[in-house]
């Protein structure tokens, strides 16, 4: 006997495996298709009725179509619209699955290792100038010039901090990619496809409620940012000497 | 009081060039490197801080698994590290941020990227004048 909630356990049971959720998808599928083929139907039969010529036309004043008919024109073209956008977000789900997002998240991750290990060897070469220059060779060159060298080595240290600052930018890319991977998975749970879990460790949570109090944004761009002599003044120090 | 290079110091950047950065600058300024520790995160920095009582924290804020300022909440609610300065060194630099530290106990603030000056004037804000 059938009862009202049993359209509900069917679509459940169907759910419950591949195969159902297949039928489930093209089931969808023929009936939005159907829906589509109906209105384009009535349509038409609006156009005989009203005598208008099929077609491409103008607005409801151009081609004599009565507005009822321009309405439902859009009403399809909003259809189509929507379908053409379902193709291109399971097309970008299909290409998530071979790896592309992987790819470039990986390509990313690349950019990091690479420029940790070009920073590393920079500072490297800054550290054995000043083995050198701090080394009984170094007492060869004029004292003043020992110094400015050894200045410009402190100078090329510092300015590695760009790799840091590169490293967090990156992320930040990666960060945006996840969250549009999160969004397919969100859309591809709503068409029956299963999704992961979303729940995570309490430090998790602490870091998502941070990002979300927008706490975590990383390096800001030129002029967005406080700079360091607005900080000072908050902490109350002494003013920095200019350098 | 003892003198700057038996000071215990605990650097925290996921990333470790900064690491080696910013050991380079505490070193330039009378610091052992024996006495420098590092940590990738602030879980990492809690295990490490579990074994060593620090003169100093120096940490980024924007790290996995557990961030900065996560990591100076956890040493301000313990009594044994409670008092231990500690300074957030991050490209974090709003407002926002800036005041949720000092809210949280904060003693002091390094934009990255940074000059070794700042990072002089700030150690000294914790240990006075540097020789």
């Amino acid at each position: 006997m059938t009862t009202e909630n049993a359209p509900c356990g069917i679509e459940a049971g169907l759910m419950a495996t591949e195969e159902g959720r297949t039928f489930l998808r093209n089931y969808r599928s023929r009936v939005t298709h159907d829906a589509v083929a109906r209105l384009q139907g009535t349509l038409d039969a609006l156009r005989l009725e009203s005598g208008i010529a099929t077609g491409a036309g103008g607005g409801a004043g151009a081609s004599g179509e009565s507005e009822l008919v321009v309405l439902f024109r859009k009403i399809i073209d909003k259809i189509n619209e929507a379908r053409s956008e379902l193709q291109s977000i399971a097309s970008m789900a299909r290409e998530r699955e071979t790896g592309d997002i992987n790819a470039v998240e990986d390509e990313l991750a690349a950019i990091i290792s690479d420029t940790e290990r070009a920073t590393n060897e920079i500072m490297d070469s800054a550290d054995a100038i000043e083995n050198f220059l701090r080394g009984d060779a170094g007492g060869e060159l004029p004292e003043e010039l020992r110094r400015e060298i050894l200045r410009k080595c402190a100078d090329i240290t510092i300015s590695c901090s760009f790799q840091d600052i590169t490293g967090q930018r990156v992320r930040k890319i990666v960060e945006v990619i996840q969250h549009i991977d999160q969004h397919i998975s969100l859309i591809e749970h709503n068409l029956g496809t299963p999704v992961r879990d979303p729940e995570g460790s309490e430090i998790d949570a602490s870091r998502r409620a941070q990002a979300e109090a927008g706490l975590l944004k990383g390096p800001g761009l030129p002029g967005s940012a406080v700079d360091q002599s607005a900080i000072d003044e908050m902490f109350s120090d002494p003013p920095a000497e200019s350098s | 009081m003892s003198k700057i290079k038996d000071k215990k110091v605990l650097v925290v950047d996921d990333f470790q060039t900064m690491r080696r950065i910013l050991c380079k600058q505490l070193v330039d300024l009378g610091f052992t490197r024996d006495n420098l520790y590092e940590a990738a995160d602030g879980s990492e920095a809690l295990e490490i801080i579990k074994d060593h009582d620090f003169d100093l924290i120096i940490s980024d804020w924007n790290m996995q698994p557990m961030t900065g300022h996560d990591l100076l909440v956890k040493v301000r609610q313990e009594p044994r590290t409670a008092k231990i300065p500690f300074v957030m060194v991050t490209a974090e630099v709003s407002p926002d941020n800036v005041f949720k530290a000092k809210e949280s106990g904060v003693d002091n603030y390094i934009a990255k990227p940074f000059d070794a000056q700042t990072v002089r004037r700030k150690v000294e804000t914790v240990f006075g004048a540097l020789e």
